[in-house]
């Protein structure tokens, strides 16, 4: 299987310049096979929140290289960077950071709408698609404020699936969620990544998610502590 | 002939008969028509790990796997003590191990069986039970002083915790040798992770461990 994400040699040291540096991942080597579906876990601090920006190209390590597709990223001017993240990774945050004023269906064609394309037939028929396949059929058409907190965070990962990524990275998707509609929430995850052969990549402090993924990666005071494969 | 009993015993199980299933198994030890040791190997392992669920609905394959479970689980506790009377015939190897599932480690079938087989082989088996927490077994280890501690590990989830587990009984008691096995260490890298000083994968192997060492 081929490699989607690739981290070689990642250093990360914040307040590089300061008296007081303080190094938060250590020679990380990792890479991720197309379509799987992987966790990572670690106590808070160990710096998977740090690894995960990281591999989305949302923070740069100090040094080493994050390769996308095999496309080596660090030489990357940043609007090069900012296309590439947008058409190939798509996030999911513990808070879904939905925007109020707009209904569950502007909002999924929100990445749509970044890349200034013209929404056309095919593009809303997409974005109902999804909020079908998330279960939002009746209330696409709700603000977003209107909704319960497990219907924000299905139109977040419809949201995530709008131009169609390679990969979706996820940092504590059902962190904010009651059990049922974590188990709920795990079910359309895999379900995605079946149905369109997406990457996952999940940091998760659930073992009920973590023990259901085909890998899971344990980071330790910035180190992999842990990586089994099932 | 074995393959016979296997078969009889498995239409019991497979029509959830409790009773006959338990009867059956503890007769066929009574009349001595198979050892305690075919039992565990030839009839009672493998009903448990062939188990095919011809269900589509997996909710059903789960409860009638754990009924089949509670009833395998019901004959190995009537079976210990003929584990008893055996052991009385065979000279003590004067060494303890210490067996149990890590926490939220709830398949304690195996470790039951493993315990037994120690037993059999001259051990002092003490058998901790399931969902044992990390520092219940770091204390049991200070209390009981094992030779061996045999952790058995279904869920490939509970390596993470087996891990810290063996990392720090090595480092506090370096000379209790460690045993692994279960269904988790088949998964790729999965032994690699944890500190262990043997690897149990064929129960029959037991006889011939001494320390913890493969002889």
């Amino acid at each position: 299987m081929p490699k989607i994400l690739e981290l070689k040699k990642i250093n990360k040291i914040y307040g590089e310049n300061t008296k007081v540096p303080t190094q938060v991942l250590f020679d990380i080597d990792l890479s991720f096979e197309e379509s799987s579906f992987n966790s990572i876990i670690g106590q808070s601090g160990s710096g998977k929140s740090t690894l995960l920006n990281i591999l989305g190209t949302l923070d740069k390590p100090s040094n080493g290289s994050v390769l996308i597709n095999q496309i080596e990223t660090s030489k990357m001017k940043k609007n090069q960077l900012s296309n590439l993240r947008n058409e190939t990774i798509g996030f999911i945050f513990q808070f879904h950071y939905l925007l109020p004023e707009f209904t569950a269906l502007e909002n999924v064609l929100m990445p749509y709408q970044i890349s200034k394309r013209p929404i056309t037939k095919e593009v809303l028929a997409r974005a109902n698609e999804l909020l079908d396949l998330v279960g939002l059929e009746k209330v696409k058409n709700n603000l977003s404020i209107n909704m319960s907190g497990g219907q924000q965070q299905r139109t977040a990962i419809a949201r995530s699936l709008m131009n169609q990524p390679k990969i979706i990275l996820a940092d504590e998707p059902t962190g904010n969620l009651d059990s049922d509609t974590t188990e709920q929430i795990y079910e359309l995850l895999r379900e995605i990544n079946k149905k369109y052969k997406t990457t996952f990549i999940i940091i998760t402090h659930d073992r009920h998610i973590a023990e259901k993924a085909d890998r899971i990666i344990e980071i330790k005071d910035g180190r992999i502590n842990l990586d089994i494969t099932k | 002939m074995k393959k016979t009993y296997y078969n009889t015993f498995l239409k019991y199980l497979d029509d959830e008969n409790r009773d006959a299933s338990i009867d059956y198994a503890l007769q066929l030890i009574q009349e001595q028509k198979v050892t305690l040791e075919e039992m565990y190997l030839e009839i009672l392992t493998p009903s448990l790990t062939e188990f095919f669920c011809s269900n589509e609905d997996e909710e059903i394959c789960i409860w009638k796997e754990h009924e089949r479970t509670s009833i395998i689980r019901t004959i190995l506790e009537s079976l210990y003590v003929y584990v008893i009377h055996r052991k009385k015939q065979i000279p003590s190897k004067g060494k303890t191990v210490m067996v149990l599932c890590p926490s939220e480690e709830y398949h304690e079938i195996g470790a039951i069986i493993v315990s037994h087989f120690f037993a059999l082989s001259g051990y002092d088996a003490k058998y901790i039970g399931a969902n044992t927490p990390k520092n219940d077994i770091v204390s049991a280890v200070k209390a009981l002083k094992p030779d061996m501690l045999a952790l058995s590990v279904t869920n490939y989830y509970n390596i993470v915790v087996t891990k810290k587990i063996t990392e720090e009984i090595k480092s506090k008691y370096p000379d209790v040798k460690i045993i692994v096995g279960g269904q988790a260490f088949s998964h790729k890298d999965a032994l690699s992770q944890v500190q262990y000083d043997y690897h149990l994968s064929d129960l029959t192997t037991i006889a011939s461990l001494e320390g913890g060492k493969s002889i």
